[in-house]
């Protein structure tokens, strides 16, 4: 069974999470956890996802948010040490291109 | 090998709180006295396992993460030292226009530090900035330093109100992880939808600030969400603000009367009650008015706006709940150790006579709390980002508290990571307030301007003595102010020669008195400058050769 070795964070509105977190969840060896984060008032400030994935899975997830960064229903995301706030699309594609030439580094 | 749920706590916590924020797990839960006692009593009544996280060094935080088992539940030391600092505008009996101006500073200090972490980083910045200047209000009074503060909370003696300031935000916090919170309340109950909804309508109808339009899409928004109107979240509110007054008022009485054999004062009970949602209402209208005040386009910053509008409703209407559950519970309680009849009556009477006691106080903290919002959210005729830092360079000369204010802002924001160009500006001129501070890239306006230069270095701007008086002209055109000086700049002394010098103007600095920015001794110099009417009609005069006092 391939081992999930990559932690992956997002940052969000409900909806853009749990559609995330579906992709997420039908990944081989992916684990995952969401959680709002409820604040003293009430209100819900922003709904986190974190997950384990294979570092294969990675590019195809990301591809798969790309489509709420389009929308600006990500706020944040991480991967690994790797971590930008309000992204673009531009930049998953830049973190795609980085997550793969590490990737292929480790080969 | 580290569970996975360990490892996605921690990396939701920091997601959360800003990746170089200091959080840690109270596994001993012993960060005040008798911590242990309350969270036994919490965790008996929810039955839900959760662990409680403390930050360090972050803007006030008080959350939970209920997606996780057990939830965590976070709290920042600068929550606990504005609940207390905020309390004591209730206590001191301060006079009004001081308690005013405080409350205003110490919002806009607030939102300063929730727009620096949730919000507009440079807007972070000019709030910040405006809370500490001495050029407007009573003076910063040395109010929200909380050097020893934290030592305070944790050393004072156990009293009803330390209990309460320690406790009252994680206990509500624990109150969203109540069982209560799954039930279905059944018709007629006062939690149910269709009782909420009547009761919110009719409250709504006093509301003298809002339209009818407002009136319709408050009402909508009460029965769909999301708002702070919408019955689910007002109900999970109101249990949480429940539950936390219930075990509040369980441990203080034990921690006091059993513990510490000493008396329990009801009256200093009610108080608390009375006072901590005013609390909980500045500190959420603060981050509110963050939130507003960074939005990127009006109709998001519309919809907070009715929101804040409706927002004291949300509040009255939890104090409400909270009050009557809370005078059922104590009446009950009291039933047990004293024959008093009519125990609810006298404790709603007791209610109202602490309300009406402190109603001043309320009324100048709202007060100080809406010219808070107002500088936030109406731009016009406020001061402009970069002027207002000046400002603050020039008193920081023999200001020390604004200085330790500002080192410990910029702590903050190093902390949780941020940067941007007034963020630069404000630590440029903490370093050296001498130093006059640099262009606004976006808003100051540039000149040049003819410069006289003598053997020991610059004089004065040149300018020329007309029948209007001494007229120094700035330009913005590089081309038309190398026609007009080239010529004068040869024709000066020897030893002595005019340069061309860039001045920015703020643009909401005096108009015509200009503060010249890369001069040692801040001289200040009336421009006249292009682009103006009267910059036109002298060069016109100027160019007819009739400006000079001899031809008029």
């Amino acid at each position: 069974m391939e081992q999930a070795d990559k932690i992956i964070v997002v940052q969000g509105t409900r909806q853009a999470m749990e559609a995330i977190r579906k992709t997420i969840d039908a990944q081989r060896g992916g684990e995952s956890v969401l959680t709002e984060r409820k604040d003293i008032d009430g209100d819900t400030a922003a709904w986190i996802l974190v997950a384990n994935l294979t570092a294969q899975a990675i590019p195809h997830v990301l591809s798969f948010i790309k489509a709420y960064v389009a929308m600006r229903h990500v706020k944040k995301i991480k991967v690994g040490d790797l971590q930008i706030e309000n992204p673009t699309e531009q930049d998953l594609e830049i973190f795609r291109k980085r997550i793969r030439s590490i990737a292929a580094k480790k080969k | 090998m580290v569970d996975f749920q360990e490892l996605a706590i921690q990396e939701a916590l920091r997601s959360a709180l800003g990746g170089r924020a200091l959080f840690w797990h109270d596994s001993n839960t012993n960060r005040f006295p008798n911590m242990k006692f309350v969270l036994d009593e919490a965790a008996r009544q929810i039955r839900s396992p959760f662990s409680v996280y403390w930050v360090e060094g972050s803007p006030p935080e008080a959350f939970c993460l209920p997606g996780f088992s057990p939830s965590p539940v976070v709290l920042s030391t600068r929550y606990l030292l504005l609940s207390a600092f905020l309390r004591n505008l209730w206590m001191e009996e301060r006079e009004i226009e001081i308690l005013v101006d405080v409350t205003e500073r110490t919002a806009l200090q607030v939102i300063a530090e929730m727009a620096l972490h949730h919000g507009d980083r440079e807007f972070a910045v000019f709030a910040f900035v405006k809370s500490v200047i001495r050029n407007t209000g009573i003076g910063l009074v040395n109010w929200l330093s909380h050097a020893g503060l934290d030592r305070t909370l944790s050393d004072a003696p156990v009293t009803e109100a330390s209990i309460a300031v320690s406790f009252y935000g994680l206990l509500h916090e624990l109150g969203h992880l109540h069982s209560e919170q799954m039930r279905q309340h059944p018709e007629g109950h006062f939690l149910s939808d269709p009782v909420m909804l009547d009761d919110i309508m009719e409250n709504l109808n006093k509301l003298p600030w809002l339209d009818s339009v407002k009136k319709h899409e408050a009402i909508e928004k009460a029965k769909q969400g999301p708002s702070v109107l919408a019955t689910s979240r007002l109900r999970s509110e109101s249990i949480a603000d429940v539950f936390a007054a219930n075990v509040l008022f369980k441990t203080s009485f034990e921690i006091i009367q059993t513990i510490n054999q000493q008396r329990f004062d009801l009256q200093k009970f009610i108080r608390e009650i009375v006072i901590l949602p005013e609390i909980v209402h500045f500190i959420d209208t603060c981050r509110r008015t963050a939130s507003a005040a960074s939005m990127e386009t009006t109709k998001a910053a519309r919809d907070v706006l009715l929101e804040s509008a409706v927002y004291p409703l949300a509040i009255s209407y939890r104090a409400s709940i909270q009050r009557n559950s809370v005078a059922s519970m104590i009446a009950t309680y009291l039933a047990d150790v004293s024959p008093i009849s009519n125990k609810y009556e006298s404790i709603q009477k007791l209610f109202d006579k602490i309300s009406e006691h402190y109603s001043k106080a309320t009324e100048a903290v709202d007060r100080g709390l809406a010219e808070a919002i107002k500088f936030c959210l109406v731009a016009e005729g406020r001061e402009n980002h970069w002027t207002l830092v000046d400002v603050f360079r020039k008193e920081l000369r023999d200001f020390k508290t604004g200085l330790l204010e500002a080192q410990r802002f910029c702590k903050m924001a190093d902390e949780l990571g941020v940067e941007g160009e007034l963020l630069q500006a404000l630590m440029g001129v903490m370093h050296d307030p001498r130093k006059p501070l640099g262009a606004d890239p976006i808003s100051d306006l540039m000149y040049y301007v003819p410069w006289l230069h003598g053997p020991n270095g610059p004089i004065c701007p040149f300018g020329l003595d007309t029948k209007y008086g001494h007229v120094v002209f700035g330009f913005h055109t590089e081309k038309l102010y190398d026609a007009l000086f080239q010529r004068s700049a040869e024709m000066v002394k020897a030893g002595f020669k005019i340069e061309k010098t860039v001045l920015y103007h703020r643009r909401n600095a005096l108009p015509g008195s200009i503060q010249v920015e890369n001069m040692p001794d801040e001289q200040s110099v009336g421009l006249i400058v292009e682009g103006s009417e009267v910059f036109s009609r002298y060069m016109k005069e100027l160019a007819d050769n009739t400006i000079w006092e001899n031809n008029s």
